[in-house]
């Protein structure tokens, strides 16, 4: 077996080096969600990645819609915003090149909490899906780990941000009260 | 805006009449394709494991050629050469004669149902020879076919193997091609589909194959049992319970038509009616072990699907598709049933504007 595991590994590392030009294997290499994988779990996933190219306000996904994906942007930016039932707008933030978006559905298929649209002509986005994932839990549970601790470092990051951002508008609340007041 | 849409809309309907037009024009690669198809789905998890265990997914694919051709020799060698006998005795106008076997078969069946106060006034062997020999004159050209078969199965093994060494290797690489067909605006829902209905079909068919193979064994020991008080042997033994659970891949249908060939072999190597009610008992077991414990609990509620539906949806497929249109018919339905449930309920609220 030693033999074999020894041969998998040589195989998977002249892929890769095979791949060296490939945008895909040069992006997602360097995510932090990926480098501390295996590069045997890490080739897994890479051939199971998606390429989706997107036109400006074309949407990527749709609030309320079950998600089954989380995206990386390649290049371009998206904008994750919130429309409530009078149609009023809120965004809640800009995905630039390098970051990732949809990234609880991923880990738990559930419906989209905001919608997502391609704020630039020629967005390229990566795709992972939750069923790549599982995929991955069976074949390499400890790298699963590694992207599970990702994936939640990247929600509680977050989630920080909205307290940050709700207790500067608690405090703009309350200066604002006692400036009127 | 407008008449792009229109123009997509249009490329589309014009490949999909493309694609059937090809597919109708070359139907008979459907056949060794969908088997394929069936073969690489239940070898996928094989590979997979052995690629965990540490063996090369090559090696893996290389053992399971070798296999499959060693098997196909093996029945070559040891099956054509008896179908060749037969043929050339059968087709020599002398085989029929007093003393040949299917006389001998007719005239211990009619002994012993003359013992049972079945059959009192059974034909005489002469006229059966007369009728026989009717029957060989007419269907002289059975034998020209059987060759035509002989041919195309050996054309069907060469495409089939090609088709499955691709989709072994390449099995992912044509899953992502697929993916990367899906339009931006239903990217989600469709890989869901995707999975989904290729999740269903997966485990239906590898539920099939451990499902057939628990009930072989059980139709084989019971058949061993059998052996004590009737003349089966183990080859025989062996021979019916094969066919038991290959034919068991067809639901509803299949059980029968295992039933029919069991006692048929058993007709044609050793008459005797307690063997073949002995055959037609362990089919009934067997079947009843089936559906009371073996299916609950190797495909669990997977492919729920009502019996009337069961029936109907395997009788079309027979129509359609032959043997392995009846073989995917349920699984098929299972799909469709995977896609109607993710529209309506997990995609209930999917909106594209």
């Amino acid at each position: 077996m030693k033999f074999f595991q020894k041969l998998i590994q040589r195989a998977t590392l002249n892929t890769l080096d095979e791949m060296a030009n490939d945008e895909k294997h040069r992006f997602m290499r360097d995510n932090p969600l990926l480098k501390d994988l295996g590069e045997e779990a890490y080739l897994f996933l890479l051939k199971r990645v998606a390429k989706r190219s997107y036109v400006r306000d074309e949407l990527v996904f749709k609030q309320d819609n079950l998600g089954v994906c989380c995206f990386f942007v390649r290049q371009g930016s998206v904008e994750i915003y919130f429309e409530s039932e009078e149609k009023n707008k809120t965004v809640y933030t800009i995905k630039k090149a390098g970051a990732l978006f949809g990234e609880i559905s991923a880990i738990h298929k559930t419906y989209r909490a905001a919608s997502a649209k391609a704020l630039e002509n020629d967005t390229e986005l990566f795709v992972l899906s939750s069923f790549d994932l599982e995929d991955l839990q069976k074949q390499y549970p400890s790298d699963y780990l590694k992207i599970l601790q990702g994936i939640t470092h990247t929600i509680l990051d977050v989630l920080d941000e909205t307290s940050r951002k709700l207790r500067l508008a608690e405090k703009a609340n309350e200066d604002l009260t006692k400036r009127l007041g | 805006m407008k008449s792009d849409k229109f123009f997509r809309n249009l490329i589309i309907v014009l490949t999909l009449a493309l694609l059937t037009l090809i597919f109708y024009q070359a139907s008979s690669l459907l056949t060794p394709l969908l088997s394929a198809m069936v073969v690489a789905y239940i070898l996928y998890p094989l590979i997979n494991f052995s690629n965990r265990v540490g063996i090369p997914k090559g090696v893996t694919i290389f053992a399971i050629l070798v296999f499959i051709f060693l098997t196909s020799v093996g029945i070559i060698f040891s099956v054509i050469p008896s179908i060749h006998d037969e043929m050339v005795a059968l087709t020599s106008q002398s085989t029929i004669k007093p003393e040949s076997h299917l006389i001998k078969v007719y005239n211990s069946l009619s002994d012993q149902l003359a013992g049972f106060g079945i059959l009192n006034d059974p034909t005489s062997p002469e006229e059966v020879i007369e009728k026989l020999q009717e029957w060989q004159e007419e269907n002289k050209n059975i034998f020209l076919n059987l060759l035509g078969a002989v041919r195309q199965t050996g054309e069907f093994f060469m495409v089939f193997m090609f088709i499955l060494v691709f989709l072994l290797l390449d099995g992912n690489k044509l899953y992502m091609s697929l993916v990367n067909l899906l339009p931006n605006s239903f990217f989600e829902p469709g890989l869901l589909i995707l999975r989904k209905t290729s999740d269903v079909l997966g485990y239906y068919l590898r539920g099939l194959v451990i499902e057939n193979l628990i009930l072989g064994l059980i139709s084989f020991l019971l058949l061993l049992i059998a052996m004590s008080f009737t003349p089966l042997t183990v080859t025989l033994c062996f021979l019916i319970s094969l066919a038991i659970a290959l034919t068991n891949v067809i639901r509803i249908v299949g059980p029968f038509i295992g039933g029919a060939i069991g006692v048929f072999i058993v007709l044609m190597t050793n008459p005797d009616l307690l063997a073949m009610g002995s055959v037609f008992f362990v089919v009934l077991i067997v079947q009843f072990l089936d559906n009371v414990l073996v299916l609950p609990l190797v495909m669990k509620d997977q492919v729920n699907v009502h019996p009337v539906f069961c029936l109907l949806s395997v009788l079309m497929g027979g129509k359609i598709a032959g043997i392995l249109g009846m073989m995917l018919a349920i699984p098929f339905i299972g799909a469709i049933k995977v896609v109607y449930r993710i529209l309506t309920v997990e995609m209930k609220k999917f909106r594209i504007d």
